[in-house]
């Protein structure tokens, strides 16, 4: 099943986001913007921690608090939530919002590769194996 | 105006000076904003997106001071967070808590024998809601171009404003000047001055976010926050009683207050009359002891809750504003403002619950915020109409009214010379479950001559703010009493009974309908 430890990194400061984006190199880092009053964000929680592990290695995902990070959020201009940002190489990709699990997964996989997809030299772990059958159970899964 | 809106946008000139150079050629900047907004509720927040609507340069302040239990809140002011949005919502849960039971006699499966509400599921979905408007403000402030600081400012002279920036922190202390300031804070609920009363006691202001179950509560004030508050309980399941000094709704038509207490009376609802408390303590078992006097019967009493609520009243917050370095005029605990809203001093006004004298309504905090702004800003010269202002008391049967009560209107024009026509009716979906409906009441006041212009309508039912809203503007509008019985009734609805309003007061007849449709 899911990991046990939680893969979607919770920022709580600025300082630390900055420095998330510097050492993530040219790894994709998909951001929400969440509230904790906010319902969609609640429900796309889960599939977000399943994201996290099915592109652990290529993939680094971040939640932020708009109410504990206004300045992040005036930043990315964030006014509804969830808002997702794709940001490579500390470039914004793509922003959008809501919490449309098919709509995020396809955008992650425009941007980041589908989840079967193991680049070449890379060691085929346990969450690499996964990921190969785990597809035909998640594109059954409709949240 | 396009031409302020081009300097603008392109940024050649960012600062209020582009204002004045349009404006008054020649003349220099002398204040940092155009217009300071002291408060960020409901007339605050309109006065100043109005404002910069009208291409004036605002900052708005708001600062909530946390209740003595601790609770606060965001941007919005007292409607949005501790007010009429979050009390709608917990009429709403309580009116669907009985519909359930309804529901039975519909046909509908539904096992409403054990119903029991999820007291902390209803408070955290309705703060969700409250913090979800609360964002959509800041982000509104934001896209509007309004200042927003969230401290507290105070005059230091009358064109100056002071304020600390992060509060707690007294050695950072800043400063703005303000051409014109509109003072929009509010106020808050009065405690009592008895033993108790602040430290065992909770308001309005923490009921909506209160983490405990209210359990069996006592309501101290009827007016119609405790009468609200109360029903809602009631409907919830625990067990309110509403201590009342000495009416119920002070300042609305007594008949109609009388029905409406009457409704809860038979809801279940105590009622304890002529009461006034004495002190409040806490019990060994945690649960609070009130001892209470009976002013008729000089007789005292005591009883046990699990909560306590105030709701004898609120005061205007004009103590940390520092009125006096700007010599603004109060009076008890408001602000004193003519029909514009001016105070004593020419460029100082005020607008919503602050002002001394108008009704305490968020619309009407809204309209007179925005009609204010428009007069500052853009040349206009409407004022506000305080006349005639619509109202609901959103109790279990609601109750809702526009202009004059019966007896205002007999003071102002003689017995003589007014009409009541009234009635008792009975909706149509009361029958199978068979509801009360014994308070489903209406009445228009009218004039006896011509026409028969009317001067109030009253209505206790379902959705009362719904029936009468149309109606307030049509008593604007000059309505007859002649135009409405000519208003063909939409049917089957309770609005329709006002059109078929029949039967006068003077004529003594029995105002109990037999049957619909004739």
């Amino acid at each position: 099943m899911a990991a046990t430890q939680k893969k979607v990194i919770v920022i709580d400061s600025k300082s630390v986001f900055t420095k998330i984006l510097e050492d993530a190199g040219s790894k994709h880092v998909l951001v929400e913007f969440f509230a904790t009053w906010c319902g969609p964000c609640a429900m796309i929680g889960p599939r977000l921690e399943q994201l996290a592990n099915e592109y652990s290695t290529r993939l680094i995902i971040l939640k932020i608090d708009v109410d504990e990070n206004e300045e992040l959020a005036l930043q990315y201009d964030v006014t509804g939530m969830p808002t997702f940002v794709i940001i490579k190489n500390g470039v914004t990709l793509i922003q959008f919002v809501g919490s449309n699990p098919e709509k995020i997964v396809s955008v992650v996989e425009k941007y980041v590769g589908k989840v079967e997809d193991n680049k070449p030299g890379k060691p085929s772990s346990a969450t690499g194996t996964a990921s190969v059958s785990a597809p035909a159970a998640n594109r059954g899964s409709s949240n | 105006m396009s031409l302020l809106k081009v300097l603008r946008a392109t940024d050649l000139i960012r600062s209020h000076s582009a204002l004045r150079w349009c404006r008054h050629t020649g003349s220099f900047p002398r204040y940092d904003y155009d217009l300071v907004v002291l408060g960020g509720g409901s007339a605050g927040l309109a006065c100043a997106k109005e404002a910069v609507d009208c291409g004036a340069r605002v900052l708005c302040f708001d600062y909530v001071k946390p209740t003595p239990v601790g609770t606060k809140w965001g941007i919005g002011g007292t409607c949005v967070n501790v007010g009429c949005i979050p009390k709608k919502l917990m009429h709403q849960a309580s009116l669907l808590g009985e519909a359930v039971h309804e529901a039975v006699a519909y046909g509908w499966n539904v096992d409403d024998r054990n119903l029991r509400p999820d007291w902390r599921k209803l408070v955290r979905s309705v703060q969700n809601h409250i913090k979800s408007v609360n964002w959509v403000t800041r982000v509104d402030l934001r896209d509007k171009k309004v200042e927003y600081v969230n401290s507290m400012g105070a005059f230091v002279d009358s064109h100056t404003i002071m304020y600390y920036p992060k509060p707690g922190q007294e050695g950072d202390r800043r400063q703005v000047t303000a051409k014109y300031v509109v003072v929009a804070v509010g106020g808050r609920p009065r405690y009592p001055d008895i033993p108790g009363a602040m430290e065992l006691g909770i308001t309005s202001d923490d009921i909506f976010s209160y983490e405990r179950e209210p359990g069996r509560t006592l309501v101290v004030g009827a007016g119609y926050v405790g009468l609200e508050c109360a029903c809602f309980l009631k409907g919830l399941g625990y067990d309110p009683t509403v201590m009342v000094r000495s009416i119920v709704l002070r300042g609305f038509d007594r008949q109609m207050s009388e029905l409406l207490a009457a409704m809860m009376s038979e809801r279940g609802v105590s009622f304890l009359n002529t009461t006034v408390p004495s002190s409040v303590e806490r019990q060994s078992d945690g649960r609070l002891l009130v001892r209470y006097l009976n002013t008729t019967t000089q007789t005292v009493g005591s009883d046990v809750f699990d909560t306590v609520l105030w709701a004898i009243g609120r005061r205007g917050l004009i103590d940390d504003l520092n009125l006096g370095a700007a010599g603004v005029k109060t009076l008890n605990d408001k602000i004193v403002v003519d029909a514009s809203e001016a105070t004593n001093v020419p460029h100082i006004f005020a607008v919503g619950d602050i002002i001394h004298g108008r009704p305490e309504l968020t619309p009407v905090a809204i309209l007179s915020g925005r009609l204010l702004a428009r007069r500052l800003f853009a040349g206009s010269t409407q004022r506000m109409d305080y006349a005639d202002v619509a109202t609901t008391v959103f109790t279990p049967l609601e109750y809702s009214c526009v202009g004059m009560s019966e007896e205002s209107a007999i003071e102002l024009h003689g017995a003589d010379n007014i009409e009541v026509f009234h009635g008792y009716y009975k909706p149509t979906e009361f029958f199978i479950p068979q509801k009360s409906v014994r308070h489903c009441y209406l009445k228009a006041v009218a004039e006896m001559a011509g026409d028969q212009r009317i001067l109030g309508l009253h209505y206790i039912g379902p959705v009362a703010g719904e029936v009468i809203q149309g109606f307030a503007a049509a008593l604007k509008s000059g309505l007859t009493v002649k135009t409405l019985l000519n208003t063909v009734g939409i049917h089957p609805t309770t609005a329709e009974e006002f059109t078929r309003l029949s039967i006068t007061k003077r004529s003594g007849r029995d105002p109990t309908p037999a049957s619909c449709c004739s």
